[in-house]
C-alpha cells in the first residue's frame, strides 16, 4: 500500500467540538438564494475580542449541512459559536455557548435565518427591500457618535441605571440607543437631527447619512397607520420645525397622562400642517417619531368624531407616550414591550465608508483568498504606546522598503485625543530578510508622526509632521526672576509656541539618521519632494499652506506661499508633464492645486481635481502616485487634524482632466504603490457589520484594475509595500472605532499569490 | 521503568494486518453498495480501485473511514477518474475547497451524486 492508515486510537480524554448548520427554509421568500458556504466564527470571547477560529460548512439543498468536527482539545474550555453564509443571505439565529470537557464530544446545531438584505448592510439604493415606510429606526452606537448624540447616551445611560431599577418596562430598551427616525420609503428618512447644531432641523434625509451605524428596525403591524404616519412625518419634516436637544428628557416622566394626552390631540389636529404643528418649533428625535405616529392615530379618530376631546383619545400600544417626554430610550423599550403592535425586524448596519463614485464601480471579481496564508510579524509600536487611547498613535501610517528593510511610520500628530501629539516616535525597520523586527528601533524620530517617507536620490528621506523639537529653551535662566520667567513664557507663547519655530526633515545618510530643525515656521513638513536639483518642502505654519525650498540638500530653505490662511495646509507634491516639460504641483486643503513657475512662486489652478465630490472643505490630495505620465490620488478628507479618511480614487494625466478611478466593488482605496511598472492600490471593504476585508488591486493600463489577492482581517490595512514578491501590511484603525491589532505589520508571501 | 513498550517493527506488522483487514472491509463495502458494478469486474480491478482511493488521500485530505468510503462512493457513481473529468469541474470544485471539512465535501458530493443517479434511473424508467 502506498499510504500509511493510522493504527492509534484517539485519546479518549480528547474533546472534539462538532457543528452543523441549518438553515429555516420556510422562512425565507420563494427564490431566494439558498445558504451555499457558511462561516462559522468560535470565539473564545462572546463579544469576538479575543482569538477567533473560521470554520466552513456547506449546507445542502435541504439547508442542512453534514455534521462536521469544528476542533479538538484536552483542556476544559469554553467557545462561543456563531454562523453566518458567505452570501450575507442567512445568519445564525444566535450566538451558540458551549462548555468542552475532557473526554466529552459535543455537537452543535446552528440555526440560520434568512434576511433580505445580504449581510444586513443597507444603503439608499436597497433599503427598500428590507424596510417599509412608517418603519421606527433606532440608531445604535456604532463607528461615529457626535457631540450631541453622546450627550444623549450619557443620560440615557443615568436614567437606567437609575429608573430602571423601579420600571420594568424601561429595562428593556438599551441604553446605547441614541437616535429614532422614521423611514419614509426610496432610501429617505424623516427625522430630527442635531449631528450640527448650525444645520440641525426636522428634515428628510437620505439614510446614507448614517454611514455607519447600526440601526434596530421595529414595524408597526397595523400597515394603515404606519403608512399615515410616513405621509404626516414628510408633511411636517419640512425643515421648518429646529432639532430641540434633549439634555433633560431622560429625566423626564413618559407615561401617557393627561397632559400627553392634551399633546396627542394637537398632534392629530395639525397632522396636515406643512412643516409640523404651529405649537412646535423644534422637536427631538424620539419625540418627532412619537408624534408622527400619534398624530395619524388621533387624526383617525378624529375623522370618525370630529369633537375629540383629549381624554377621549386612544393610543395604540407602542405608542402610549408622552412624545415631549420621551427619551429614544423610553420609546425604544416601549417598543420591546409591545410585541403584539410592534414588530422587531432586523439589525442593519449603514453601509460604512465607501468610494465615492461608488456608483460607477466595476463588479468585484475576487482575487485569491489568502487569509489562511497571511503571517503576523509582529507590532512594533505597541512597545511605546502598549493600550488605551495610544492604540491610535501605533497607526502604521506608510510602510516603505529601503535597502531590503522595510520602515513603519507611527505616532500622532493631532492636538485633541485619542492620543494627542504622541511622540517621539520610535523608527522600526523590518528585516525583510528574516521577518523580524530588530531589539531596538533604529532611530527615535524627534516628531509627534511619521506620515510618509520618500526616497529622493540621496536616500530615504522623513518630513517632520509635528515637531517636537524646541527652538528656544523655556527654563528659568539663573537670576530671572519666576514672574519675569513667567512673562517671558507668556510672550513667547503668544507669539509662537517653541516647537513652531522650525519645522523638520529627516535624512538617513548612511547607517546615521540625521534631523534637520530648519524650515522656517515649519510647524507640520508634510511632503518632501525633488524636482530641478531643489528640495521641496511641503508645510503648514501660522500664516497659511506654505512651500519651503532648499538648494543645498536640506540645510537652509526659503518659503514660497501657496494658501494665504490660517489652519490651511500644503499637504503634497506631485508632477506631471505638459508642454514644457515636467511640471511640480502642490495640494492643499480645501481640494486646491498650485502650480510652481518654476522660478519663485506657486499659482492656485481653477481646476476640478476631485469630480463627485461637493464638499472639498477638508479634501486634499493624499498618497499621490505617479504612473505612466498620470498622478493617481485618493481624495482624503480630514478627521480630526492631520489625520484623513478615504473619499475615493482619482487619476489626472492633467490638472485639468481628473476623473475617478473607482476600485472594482466599491472598495475603498488607502494607499498606493508603484512596483515593477504596475501599480497596486491597498483597499478595503465591509462585508458584513463585524468584518472587514482587505484587497490589493493592480493595473498596467489605469482603466481596469484587477484583484491580486484579499484576507479578512479585524480591522482594515492602512498602508502597503512589496519586496521580492512579498506584501507587507500595517493595521489601522479609525480615532472613532479603536482597535487592539493596530500597529501589526503581516506579510502574504509571494509564494501564496501564485 | 518502562512499563509497556511497542517496537517499531511490531508496530509495522501491527500496520499491515490493518491494512489488510481495512482493504477487505472496503471490497465488501462496494461488492454490497455496487453489486452490478462490481459483477463486471474482476476482484483484482476492485481492489486497485480501493488503491487508487487510498491514494487520493493526500491530493484531497481525507482520513477517516467514512470519508474514504465516500469517495469510494464516488469513484463508484461518477466514474474512477472523475476527480480528472473536465466535465465534473464543479464536483472538483468542492473536493478540493479545503476551507470545509473532509466530511463536509465528501458527503455532501456523494449525496448529489446518488441524486442524480436516482433521477437518471428515473428517466431511463420513464422511457
Amino acid at each position: 500500500m502506498s499510504d500509511l492508515l493510522s493504527v492509534v486510537e484517539d485519546c479518549p480524554l480528547k474533546w472534539s467540538l462538532s457543528a452543523s448548520v441549518k438553515a429555516d427554509a420556510e422562512k425565507c421568500p420563494t427564490g431566494s438564494p439558498e445558504p451555499g458556504k457558511v462561516r462559522i466564527s468560535i470565539a473564545d470571547r462572546e463579544d469576538e475580542s479575543g482569538t477567533i477560529v473560521l470554520r466552513h460548512a456547506l449546507a445542502a439543498k435541504n439547508g442542512e449541512s453534514p455534521v462536521e468536527c469544528l476542533l479538538t482539545g484536552h483542556e476544559e474550555k469554553s467557545y462561543f459559536l456563531s454562523a453566518q453564509a458567505e452570501n450575507g443571505h442567512w445568519v445564525g439565529r444566535e450566538t451558540v455557548k458551549v462548555s468542552l470537557a475532557p473526554g466529552r464530544p459535543q455537537t452543535v446545531s446552528l440555526g440560520l435565518d434568512f434576511r433580505a438584505i445580504p449581510h444586513g448592510l443597507i444603503e439608499s439604493s436597497n433599503a427598500d427591500r428590507l424596510l417599509e415606510r412608517g418603519d421606527v429606526l433606532i440608531k445604535f452606537a456604532a463607528r461615529t457618535s457626535t457631540f450631541m448624540e453622546n450627550v444623549i447616551m450619557a443620560g440615557e445611560k443615568a436614567v437606567k441605571k437609575l429608573s430602571g431599577l423601579f420600571h420594568e418596562g424601561i429595562k428593556k430598551g438599551d441604553p446605547t440607543c441614541f437616535h429614532v427616525a422614521i423611514y419614509l420609503g426610496e432610501g429617505r428618512t424623516a427625522e430630527a437631527h442635531g449631528g450640527d447644531l448650525s444645520t440641525a432641523r426636522v428634515g428628510a434625509r437620505e439614510i446614507d447619512a448614517h454611514a455607519g451605524f447600526l440601526f434596530r428596525v421595529y414595524r408597526c403591524q397595523d400597515r394603515a397607520l404606519a403608512e399615515a404616519a410616513a405621509k404626516v412625518a414628510e408633511t411636517w419634516a419640512t425643515g421648518r420645525m429646529k432639532y430641540l436637544v434633549p439634555a433633560l428628557v431622560p429625566f423626564h416622566l413618559a407615561s401617557f397622562g393627561p397632559q400627553a394626552h392634551g399633546e396627542a390631540l394637537v398632534f392629530g389636529q395639525e397632522s396636515g400642517r406643512k412643516g409640523g404643528p404651529l405649537r412646535f418649533g423644534a422637536m427631538f428625535c424620539s419625540q418627532f417619531v412619537i408624534a408622527v405616529y400619534q398624530a395619524a392615530a388621533v387624526a383617525k379618530q378624529l375623522r370618525q368624531k370630529p369633537g375629540l376631546i383629549s381624554t377621549d383619545v386612544q393610543m395604540p400600544a407602542g405608542l402610549d407616550l408622552h412624545a415631549s417626554n420621551s427619551s429614544p430610550l423610553a420609546l425604544h423599550a416601549r417598543l420591546e414591550g409591545a410585541s403584539a403592535t410592534w414588530r422587531y425586524v432586523d439589525e442593519v448596519l449603514v453601509r460604512p465608508q465607501q468610494d465615492a463614485n461608488v456608483q460607477t464601480a466595476p463588479p468585484a471579481r475576487p482575487g485569491k483568498d489568502v487569509t489562511e496564508q497571511v503571517q503576523v510579524l509582529g507590532n512594533p509600536t505597541q512597545k511605546r504606546w502598549p493600550s488605551g487611547e495610544w492604540i491610535y498613535a501605533r497607526n502604521p501610517w506608510s510602510l516603505k522598503e529601503f535597502e531590503g528593510k522595510i520602515y513603519v511610520g507611527s505616532g500622532n500628530s493631532n492636538n485633541p485625543p485619542p492620543a494627542a501629539n504622541a511622540g517621539p516616535v520610535d523608527l522600526w525597520a523590518l528585516d525583510a530578510a528574516n521577518g523580524t523586527f530588530p531589539e531596538k528601533p533604529e532611530y527615535e524620530v524627534p516628531d509627534e508622526q511619521v506620515d510618509v517617507f520618500r526616497i529622493l536620490s540621496d536616500g530615504l528621506w522623513i518630513p517632520g509632521h509635528d515637531s517636537k523639537v524646541t527652538a528656544r529653551n523655556d527654563s528659568r535662566v539663573k537670576g530671572e526672576s519666576k514672574y519675569e520667567h513667567f512673562k517671558r513664557l507668556l510672550k513667547t507663547a503668544v507669539t509662537f509656541p517653541a516647537d513652531w519655530a522650525a519645522g523638520n526633515v529627516h535624512h538617513k545618510i548612511g547607517s546615521v539618521w540625521m534631523t534637520m530643525n530648519n524650515i522656517p515656521n515649519g510647524i507640520h513638513v508634510y511632503d518632501v519632494i525633488e524636482f530641478g536639483g531643489a528640495l521641496f518642502a511641503a508645510i503648514a505654519t501660522v500664516m497659511g499652506g506654505m512651500v519651503a525650498r532648499s538648494n543645498d540638500r536640506g540645510h537652509t530653505w526659503e518659503v514660497m506661499l501657496t494658501k494665504p490662511f490660517p489652519y490651511s495646509r500644503t499637504r503634497t507634491f506631485f508632477v506631471l508633464d505638459d508642454d514644457t516639460g515636467p511640471r511640480l504641483y502642490a495640494a492643499t486643503n480645501g481640494g486646491r492645486i498650485y502650480r510652481f513657475d518654476g522660478r519663485s512662486d506657486f499659482a492656485e489652478m481653477n481646476v476640478r481635481f476631485f469630480p463627485a465630490i461637493s464638499d472639498l472643505k477638508d479634501v486634499f490630495v493624499a498618497r499621490p502616485a505617479e504612473y505612466r505620465k498620470q498622478v493617481v490620488y485618493i481624495a482624503g478628507q480630514k478627521i480630526i487634524d492631520h489625520d484623513w479618511r478615504p473619499l475615493g480614487l482619482f487619476a489626472a494625466a492633467r490638472a485639468d482632466s481628473a476623473r475617478p478611478l473607482p476600485l472594482p466593488g466599491g472598495a475603498l482605496a488607502r494607499d498606493l504603490l508603484v512596483h515593477d511598472d504596475v501599480l497596486y492600490a491597498l483597499a478595503s471593504t465591509q462585508p458584513s457589520a463585524q468584518s472587514t476585508r482587505v484587497h490589493v488591486f493592480a493595473t498596467r493600463d489605469l482603466e481596469s484594475f484587477a484583484e491580486v489577492c484579499f484576507f479578512d482581517a479585524e480591522t482594515f490595512a492602512r498602508s502597503f509595500e512589496t519586496l521580492n514578491g512579498d506584501f507587507y501590511f500595517g493595521l489601522g484603525c479609525d480615532p472613532d472605532h479603536l482597535q487592539g491589532q493596530t500597529g501589526r505589520i503581516l506579510k502574504v508571501p509571494a509564494s501564496a499569490l501564485s | 521503568m518502562k512499563l509497556w513498550t511497542i517496537r517499531k517493527e511490531q508496530l509495522a506488522a501491527l500496520q499491515v494486518a490493518y491494512e489488510r483487514q481495512f482493504c477487505d472491509r472496503a471490497v465488501a463495502y462496494l461488492r454490497r453498495q455496487y453489486p452490478q458494478v462490481c459483477a463486471a469486474l474482476e476482484e483484482r480491478s476492485i481492489r486497485a480501485s480501493v488503491e487508487t482511493a487510498l491514494q487520493k488521500r493526500a491530493t484531497y485530505r481525507f482520513d477517516s473511514e467514512e470519508t474514504f468510503f465516500a469517495y469510494l462512493d464516488l469513484m463508484y457513481l461518477l466514474g474512477f477518474d472523475f476527480d480528472r473529468d473536465p466535465e465534473k469541474e464543479r464536483v472538483r470544485g468542492t473536493l478540493t475547497d479545503f476551507d470545509l471539512g473532509a466530511r463536509t465535501r465528501l458527503l455532501l458530493l456523494v449525496k448529489e451524486a446518488r441524486e442524480r443517479t436516482r433521477l437518471a434511473e428515473q428517466g431511463i424508467a420513464r422511457t
